[in-house]
């Protein structure tokens, strides 16, 4: 089973004193309960590093993070050639989304997996071809 | 060929090598992309499901790294609003 889980989820999962954490670390969990192959685009290592260094103040902190998402043997990340860039910008331009927001649909079409966020934004403006729901409706459809 | 050239030693070694195979040039194949075609993703590595008992042994380990964060926040806001801005 795949998915494509956003940077927040990973932010909320190591932040406990955030408001979706318990959420997020459910849906963590299950990405290492239940072996999910969890497909991130390239964009995903610098938002969660980026995140953590604004909320802590601290860049070694941000630089542990990273480290520690490196360690999830279920996370992949999806590099991108100058095709899937194409594609990419090809998908913004048609569902007039923001960069970040298309890679991460982009790389949902492409596995034909759901796409698990809290964004508001990917959540309404994601194409119909792809499922973005949020941690908590994931769960649900695995029954955990 | 600049783009050939800035590759890890490794990549750099199996660069010269396709070339040499497909009787092109490094210049050539660089042209083409080929420093994205051979930064390819790793190979995905067969996972064995844990146990119960090694699944909450992971859990403790992450609650414990999790106390890395347990800090004042900088920046109060939830990690989706956060996230959502730094997009803007």
């Amino acid at each position: 089973m795949k998915a494509v889980l956003d940077a927040g989820i990973f932010v909320a999962h190591f932040v406990e004193a955030d408001t979706a954490h318990a959420e997020c670390e459910r849906a963590v969990t299950a990405c290492k309960a239940e072996l999910i192959h969890v497909i991130a685009p390239l964009v995903l290592p610098p938002e969660v590093a980026g995140a953590i260094a604004r909320r802590t103040g601290d860049e070694s902190r941000a630089l542990l993070a990273l480290t520690h998402l490196r360690n999830y043997p279920w996370l992949h990340v999806r590099l991108a050639d100058t095709r899937f860039v194409e594609q990419t910008a090809r998908l913004a331009a048609r569902h007039a989304l923001r960069g970040a927001d298309a890679f991460y649909i982009a790389v949902a079409i492409e596995n034909r997996c759901p796409l698990i966020t809290l964004d508001e934004e990917m959540l309404t403006r994601a194409p119909s071809t792809i499922r973005a729901i949020r941690p908590s409706e994931w769960l649900a459809t695995l029954g955990r | 060929m600049k783009a050939v050239l800035d590759l890890p030693a490794s990549l750099l070694r199996k660069a010269r090598a396709t070339a040499r195979k497909r009787g092109t040039t490094m210049a050539k194949l660089a042209a083409r992309g080929f420093r994205l075609a051979l930064a390819e993703e790793p190979k995905i590595v067969r996972l064995k499901k844990p146990t119960p008992a090694e699944l909450e042994t992971w859990l403790a380990e992450e609650r414990a790294f999790m106390e890395n964060f347990r800090v004042p926040m900088k920046d109060p806001r939830s990690a989706a609003e956060l996230v959502s801005a730094m997009r803007r």
